[in-house]
């Protein structure tokens, strides 16, 4: 696997905050399961100097296979990718590091997103959808209705889309953990029953899922951010406490490397507050 | 074709351009990016007698040009590197050069001793530079007195090449290289990195757990450039060069300067098959100069007026 050459096809503002940007140039086999991520170089000089970590989407386009990816403009490199045209050359690493892990179709998925969190999840229940998952439910914060994302498209037959916004300018008026706890509070006889979760998110908004699926008995996986600067599993720089299940006492926590181990998590192997 | 062969004490590389501890793992990580076998050498990430966790994140912040990292040398040790990686490092044709470090001096020494007893190492690599821990590390790099103790242990406990690693911030790093020569070492690398910090005015924190970290990256080019030419003024030992090597210039710049070899660091981390571009390109100048060998280029800045002195 080298670094891939790859073209901006596409590149515009799709809500106050984010950008959807299509990129042409990967190969026929090029696949991204959800959860996985490229590391995306922005400029081809030293400035800046690190590549940029991005949820990945492959998408079918006129021109064939391309990736998509969504982002928010943060900062310096988010800022430079928003001024990009179609033709400019950049390079890609990728797919890394471990996504979500599906179990079998017939859970039911509790989705839960805060912010650009969505982007991963928004490729999961694709997937989901393509393997015959039926009982889905997402839960979508957003800080105002015009950034909530993904909205029409996340409204089928197989989902129940429950969005949350700061201002309530659309949907719970509040934080979408506390929906998500209103939700199940309802639920309570099920008691978590055949329920899985998937989160992603800002990491006090991931903590507080985890805390409410632990309390329901529902699995957790999360989809964690990091500082990164190789994504390859070299730098150590993306580094996360876990817990070592196998060794039990005060000697078993460990770092592990997000890039490599995650970004996708088992929301019981963290050592909370990550 | 060019000679590209370079000699760091008894140890032959097959050319000069080896991957900088810490940024190329145990070497293993980067075999889907690069063939191995090409590469000049492998400092593989620094190992301690025991394993070690590291700091606490955020360990990385990018600034200008660079990046400030504070891994705090998190590493699984030398027992398990000897079991677990060295078997699969080995079936390539690289060299493998560990790099090294301990709390104490008799932590070095039995690190060293212990990788002296196994196949498959190439030399010894001893960091004496690194900002990132609360003991050893640096300390014993920034005193000429220290670093020459600590040399010359650590020759004791082992036959293979020694290389000792240096910090660009010791008072007078030309004295430790010169004490570090006396006692035994085969070769001096530098730089590692340098102090530095950053800090979120929105927040008014710093962005690393640990306050400071190790700069490195292009940022810190010149001012390695410049330590590697003073240094290799003043030993006879090889000088191994690094510092924001990002291209095969780059390279040839240390190269000139006097370095017989050069690490690549951080720009691994922006293009993983960046080694093999900086070997071609180093062939490729040899070739367009019409030089035979690479040691006809290591050493031959030419300085106006001293230029009768040096031909
Ligand atoms: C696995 C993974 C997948 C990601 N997927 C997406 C995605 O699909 N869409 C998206 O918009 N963002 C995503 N991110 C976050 C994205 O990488 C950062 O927002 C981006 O690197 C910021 O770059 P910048 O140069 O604009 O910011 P900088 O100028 O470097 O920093 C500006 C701000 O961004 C924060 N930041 C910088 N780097 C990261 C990082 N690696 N992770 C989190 N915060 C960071 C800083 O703390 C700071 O507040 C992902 C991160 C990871 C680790
Ligand atoms: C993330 C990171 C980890 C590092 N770890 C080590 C280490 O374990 N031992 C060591 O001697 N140097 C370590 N270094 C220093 C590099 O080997 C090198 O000396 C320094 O980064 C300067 O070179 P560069 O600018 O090409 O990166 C590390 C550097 C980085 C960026
Ligand atoms: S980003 Fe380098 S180890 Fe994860």
């Amino acid at each position: 696997m080298k670094s891939t050459p790859v073209t901006v096809l596409s590149n515009k503002r799709i809500a106050p905050h984010c950008f959807r940007m299509v990129l042409s140039g990967i190969s026929e086999e090029f696949d991204v399961e959800p959860g996985r991520f490229i590391m995306l170089r922005v400029g081809d000089r030293y400035d800046p100097l690190l590549r940029r970590p991005f949820a990945a989407y492959v998408t079918e386009t006129v021109r064939g296979k391309a990736l998509e990816i969504f982002y928010a403009v943060v900062g310096y490199g988010t800022g430079i990718m928003s001024g990009m045209t179609p033709d400019t050359r950049l390079e890609v690493l990728g797919p890394l590091g471990n996504g979500f892990t599906i179990p079998d179709p017939s859970r039911r998925f509790l989705i839960v997103a805060g912010g650009m969190g969505i982007v991963p999840l928004r490729g999961l229940t694709h997937r989901l959808i393509d393997t015959n998952c039926h009982n889905i439910h997402v839960f979508a914060g957003a800080k105002t209705k015009s950034h909530l994302l993904f909205e029409e498209e996340l409204k089928t037959r197989e989902i129940s889309f429950h969005p949350a916004t700061d201002d309530g300018s659309t949907g719970y008026h509040g934080f979408v953990t506390d929906r998500l706890d209103r939700f199940l509070a309802k639920d309570l006889p099920k008691k978590g029953n055949g329920t899985v979760c998937f989160a992603c998110g800002p990491s006090a908004m991931l903590e507080a899922v985890a805390g409410i699926a632990d309390r329901y008995g529902i699995p957790c996986q999360v989809s964690l951010e990091s500082r990164m600067a190789c994504g390859i599993g070299v730098c150590l720089g993306c580094a996360v406490k876990l817990r070592n299940h196998r060794t039990p006492g005060p000697d078993n926590e460990y770092y592990g490397r997000v890039c490599v181990e995650g970004p996708v998590f088992e929301s019981k192997d963290l050592v909370w507050p990550i | 074709m060019a000679d590209l062969t370079t000699k760091i004490g008894k140890l032959t590389l097959k050319n000069p351009v080896l991957a900088a501890s810490g940024t190329f793992g145990y070497g293993l990580e980067y075999s889907h990016y690069l063939d191995l076998n090409e590469l000049g050498g492998i400092v593989v990430k620094g190992l301690s007698l025991h394993p070690r966790n590291g700091n606490p994140p955020p360990r990385i912040m990018e600034t200008t040009g660079g990046m400030l990292n504070s891994i705090g040398l998190q590493n699984i040790g030398v027992e398990a590197f000897i079991t677990e990686k060295l078997p699969d490092l080995r079936r390539y044709d690289v060299a493998v050069i560990a790099n090294i470090f301990g709390n104490t001096i008799e932590e070095y020494a039995q690190v060293a001793r212990r990788l002296s007893a196994v196949e498959g190492i190439a030399g010894i690599e001893v960091n004496i530079s690194c900002p990132n821990i609360k003991a050893g590390g640096i300390m014993f790099g920034r005193d000429p007195g220290q670093a020459e103790m600590l040399t010359a242990r650590v020759r004791k406990a082992t036959l293979l090449p020694l290389l000792v690693k240096l910090t660009p911030d010791a008072p007078d790093i030309s004295e430790v290289a010169r004490r570090v020569q006396d006692a035994g070492a085969d070769a001096i690398s530098l730089v590692n990195t340098f102090v530095g910090m950053a800090i979120d005015v929105e927040t008014a924190t710093p962005f690393l757990s640990t306050i400071t970290g190790g700069l490195s990256g292009p940022a810190i080019k010149p001012l390695a450039l410049r330590l590697v030419w003073e240094v290799a003024r003043k030993v006879t030992i090889p000088v191994v060069g690094m510092g924001g090597i990002a291209s095969a210039r780059d390279a040839l710049e240390f190269i000139i300067a006097g370095a017989h070899a050069v690490q690549v660091g951080t720009a691994n981390f922006i293009n993983p098959s960046i080694c093999i571009d900086i070997i071609n390109g180093i062939r490729d100048y040899l070739h367009a100069k019409d030089i035979q060998n690479l040691n006809h280029v290591v050493g031959s800045l030419r300085i106006k007026g001293n230029e009768a002195a040096s031909d």
